[in-house]
């Protein structure tokens, strides 16, 4: 009796112990697979991410260069420099009163610019955990198309088909 | 006896064709008073084909046998019951082994919900492990990209000439080249791998062969990225000694941003030489240093 009983006993045990063994296995080969799967994941968003703020970094401080370059450069062929912005700047619809106003219009783009820059430098693009990054994200993407439009132009990043989805 | 059975819907499908083990297992139903013959009778009746053609919108069946529906529940009762004792207690494994599926079946269990286990709890790790990877080394080329299409909206605004414009065009492709090409690699290596598990690996699979020929692979990749300019091709044997992957802080990263770098340094290059002839200062390339 007391042997039949060892017997069933080891049955059980024996069920218990494989699960417990494969689970083991089981688990440590999930592990792995979790860190594979889940990076390859993160590394297609995070580059979207690295992608899209990137442009906008670098196209902001271009920008902001190509802005500065042009006013020393009005600074110092006044004569040449000023039919020429003011011809690229007549060609702005919205903003009749400050395309005259050469000067004010500039620093209204050197504001929006900075602020720009601004955001995108407080924007941690690398952390996936941020709680605001939708939010901060939509801010950068407002502030980059008003940007566009005070500049007159409509860039074109040449972001592959495959990965234009750039909001997720 | 009641004369009208439970309703019952007479679509063929619901009803199973008699089977050998329903004659085993009929004598011993209690109280239905059925025999084998009356059953498959009552089941014939209730078949649609002997059914009046007049009546086709009827979906119930008055006249079958009540046995019938009492049998069917009696074997199911009985099914479950069975079942029920074997899954109890020691039932478990007792039903596992007489399903033949024995030690191999229970590991296999075990090992399903192990991994199942073992991805949730690694997953969102190796999201943000990748993610910040992605971002780190993505920022670069979508910097200057940027940096391109800054320089392009300018030309177009001063109307520049259309060689100048279709240049820039061109390095905008390039860098989107680079930046898919870098994008495979990242997805595709494998986090830390220890030596010890690639050893093993390596002999388990013979495999120490075909390791040099992968690489050659990655080579020919480099070359036919690069064979839209002869250029290429002569930066690719300089640079790879001379620029470190320093941007990149990630070790891991590191082997790959030598093979990411040559066609990067041709663009920055000719990147800058293109600024020198839109006659624009040098600065504009400033924030691309870190590159």
């Amino acid at each position: 009796m007391a042997g039949s009983q060892d017997m069933f006993d080891a049955i059980v045990m024996a069920d218990e112990r494989f699960h417990g063994e494969g689970y083991q296995e089981g688990y440590e080969e999930g592990s792995t697979l979790g860190i594979i799967e889940g990076r390859q994941h993160g590394t297609l968003h995070g580059a979207k991410i690295g992608s899209e703020i990137g442009c906008y970094q670098g196209f902001a401080f271009a920008w902001r260069c190509l802005l500065h370059n042009c006013a020393a450069e009005k600074d110092r062929e006044a004569a040449i420099a000023a039919p020429m912005n003011r011809f690229a700047l007549g060609r702005l619809p919205r903003v009749t009163e400050g395309s005259r106003d050469w000067q004010g219009l500039r620093s209204k783009k050197m504001k929006v610019l900075e602020s720009l820059i601004g955001l995108i430098e407080k924007f941690p693009y690398d952390d996936p955990t941020y709680d605001k990054l939708h939010e901060d994200l939509d801010r950068i993407r407002g502030k980059f198309k008003q940007l566009c439009s005070l500049l007159n132009v409509q860039p074109d990043f040449k972001i592959s088909v495959e990965r234009s989805g750039l909001s997720f | 006896m009641r004369k009208r059975t439970r309703s019952r819907p007479v679509s063929p499908d619901s009803h199973s064709p008699p089977r050998p083990w329903d004659r085993m297992e009929l004598p011993a139903l209690p109280a239905a008073g059925g025999c084998v013959v009356a059953s498959v009778m009552s089941w014939v009746r209730a078949s649609p084909l002997v059914r009046d053609p007049g009546e086709d919108g009827d979906v119930f069946d008055e006249e079958a046998d009540e046995s019938l529906v009492v049998q069917r529940e009696w074997r199911s009762h009985m099914q479950r019951r069975v079942k029920v004792k074997l899954r109890g207690g020691c039932g478990g494994a007792l039903l596992r082994w007489v399903r033949g599926e024995g030690r191999g079946g229970v590991k296999k269990e075990g090992y399903r919900d192990g991994i199942d286990a073992g991805k949730a709890v690694t997953l969102q790790q190796g999201f943000n492990q990748g993610y910040k990877e992605g971002a780190e080394v993505i920022i670069n080329y979508g910097q200057l990209r940027g940096t391109l299409s800054a320089l392009l909206s300018w030309c177009h605004l001063h109307d520049n000439s259309s060689a100048l414009i279709s240049k820039i065009n061109n390095l905008l492709d390039a860098v989107g080249q680079c930046e898919e090409y870098v994008l495979k690699h990242l997805k595709s290596i494998t986090p830390q791998p220890h030596v010890v598990d690639l050893l093993d690996s390596l002999q388990d699979m013979d495999l120490c062969h075909v390791v040099p020929a992968e690489k050659k692979t990655d080579e020919a990749t480099d070359e036919r990225l690069c064979e839209n300019n002869a250029e290429f091709n002569k930066n690719c044997g300089r640079s790879v000694n001379g620029v470190d992957g320093s941007s990149l802080e990630c070790c891991r990263t590191q082997e790959h941003a030598h093979s990411e770098q040559p066609s990067l340094t041709w663009i920055l290059e000719q990147t800058a030489s293109l600024v020198e002839q839109l006659g624009v200062s040098i600065d504009v390339l400033q924030h691309l240093k870190q590159l």
